[in-house]
């Protein structure tokens, strides 16, 4: 077994009552990796997701989780090593303040009480819910909320972080917040999947992308790459990046060379000043 | 949630569901009376054995004994009760108060599973019945299912953050998912009031009373099984008052 891997699935089936929802998915990611998975509502991504930490166990073929086969291990072992932060946190906060909510996780993996109360700091600082330590989570706005859930998984120092749908009705700010979060564990090199719908928030933030349609994946590769194939993008009933798009117009239309390739805005400013200039 | 399952409606092409739920309701008032005035165990196997063929007739005989395995337990729980509560009684006593709840179990059941909840609450309204009423019974229907999923939900939440509801003593278990209940109780609040905002908005309790955009008409076959029915419940009452056991 490869252990640079974190994730590995093999040939994996997956069926809710009869209906296969899950085909032959196939996919490998790399530790310190920020991996997206993208696609239409029913594609399977969440599903697909719920196999990293055992939630859900493969009908046929295997997943891999450092080393670890999940049909084997119990959640609660796997859970130590994938963190996962859920879509909505009103799912998944219950303590009657901040401060327990985050030494939830953290107690039931047997962590010694010191190691406990200095996690809880730190997240408390790092997520900026420090003042609101002694208040109901219930009583945080939504932005909070959804901080709260991410600093109760990454207080427990999981090497993996799955997040679905982490910029699920969130704000421009608050967007920003989760784009400096992902930004730090990717310094503390622990492996991210994402799945998300919001490509302009992927296109920036990701190493690789995953595209599924209809339980299968439809590609997989670099996100310059994924996101520059709008027929792509269309199959996994995407709409591409504004840049993407922008820029694939001027080039149908001969204002910019087919060959060039644009990634930011800085790139197609860059690309019209040459052209201008040519 | 097996158990629930056998209590909601199951689209399908049977004579049970083209009936309107105002004759089949006469039935289960039928039922209902009769498991409750009699406490002879064979009357009330034959009242489930009847019920078994309506379930045939229905098509829903699988969804149907989801529902009767399920209350199996609770049937058991009531016998060894009696039995120890009431020595006197006998172990025939226990017997008939087990039956009783399994055909009261058993005829709800198949009457929840040929109706559907709008059609119910449709008639429920032609007959006079308050809309907040009706609408108080349609939506605890229809929500069975969304609460399964918040269910699920909020499980898989506190299992990723390591939380053992497999594993563990008995004590542990129930201590761990009395935590569900928190983010499931909110969770269930906070749905219901953004409910009752959208009925509001949308003009739910207004001065006026609105009329039926279809109402609900009961056919010959309706009329007949509800005289059959009135006059099958008159006969056992008046049976039963005349002589009593």
């Amino acid at each position: 077994m490869d252990y640079e891997d974190a994730i590995v699935v093999k040939n994996l089936y997956f069926s809710y009552n009869e209906k296969l929802v899950l085909k032959n998915i196939n996919l490998q990611i790399k530790k310190g990796e920020i991996v997206t998975i993208m696609g239409e509502n029913g594609a399977g991504k969440t599903t697909l997701i719920k196999h990293f930490n055992g939630l859900l166990k493969p009908k046929k073929g295997k997943v891999i989780v450092l080393g670890m086969d999940t049909s084997q291990t119990p959640v609660s072992q796997l859970a130590r090593h994938v963190g996962m932060v859920f879509q909505n946190p009103d799912y998944q906060l219950f303590a009657e303040t901040v401060e327990e909510e985050i030494a939830m996780a953290l107690r039931n993996f047997g962590f010694p009480e010191e190691k406990v109360k200095a996690r809880v700091e730190w997240a408390l600082k790092v997520f900026e819910l420090d003042r609101y330590r002694k208040r109901s989570p219930y009583l945080l706005s939504i932005g909070e909320r959804k901080r709260l859930s991410i600093a109760s998984v990454i207080s427990y120092d999981p090497p993996i972080v799955v997040l679905d749908e982490p910029t699920a009705g969130q704000d421009f700010l608050q967007k920003e917040k989760i784009a400096e979060l992902l930004f730090l564990l990717k310094q503390m090199k622990k492996t991210i999947v994402m799945v998300t719908h919001d490509v302009e928030f992927a296109i920036k933030r990701s190493d690789r992308i995953v595209l599924m349609a209809d339980g299968e994946i439809i590609a997989q590769g670099p996100t310059f790459e994924i996101m520059s194939s709008i027929e792509l993008l269309e199959r996994a009933r995407l709409k591409p990046p504004q840049i993407i798009e922008t820029a694939y117009i001027l080039k149908r239309k001969n204002i910019l060379p087919s060959e060039i390739s644009i990634f930011t805005p800085k790139d197609l400013v860059e690309a019209i000043a040459k052209n201008v200039d040519a | 949630m097996s158990m629930l399952e056998g209590f909601l409606y199951k689209p399908k092409e049977s004579p049970l569901h083209k009936l309107d739920p105002r004759s089949k309701a006469v039935i289960l008032v039928f039922y209902t009376v009769t498991s409750l005035i009699y406490l002879d165990p064979i009357v009330l196997i034959l009242l489930l054995l009847s019920v078994v063929l309506l379930s045939i007739v229905g098509k829903c005989v699988r969804e149907w004994s989801k529902s009767v395995k399920a209350t199996l337990t609770f049937a058991l729980v009531i016998f060894i009760l009696n039995v120890l509560a009431s020595p006197g009684l006998g172990y025939t006593y226990a017997l008939a108060m087990s039956l009783r709840f399994l055909s009261l179990a058993a005829a709800f059941s198949l009457y929840f599973l040929t109706t559907p909840p709008e059609a119910l609450a449709l008639s429920l309204e032609a007959a006079g019945l308050p809309r907040d009423f009706t609408l108080m019974l349609t939506l605890s229907l229809r929500f069975v299912p969304t609460l399964a999923r918040d269910l699920q939900i909020v499980t898989d939440a506190f299992r990723s953050r390591g939380l053992k509801l497999d594993s563990g003593n008995y004590v542990e278990r129930l201590y761990n998912f009395a935590k569900l209940l928190t983010p499931l109780i909110v969770f269930e609040i906070r749905r219901s009031l953004m409910i009752a905002e959208a009925l509001e908005s949308r003009g739910f309790g207004g001065a006026v009373k609105p009329s039926l955009y279809k109402p609900p008409k009961m056919s010959l076959i309706d009329y007949m099984i509800t005289a059959g029915g009135l006059v099958a419940l008159g006969v056992i009452v008046c049976y039963h008052l005349g002589f009593p056991q």
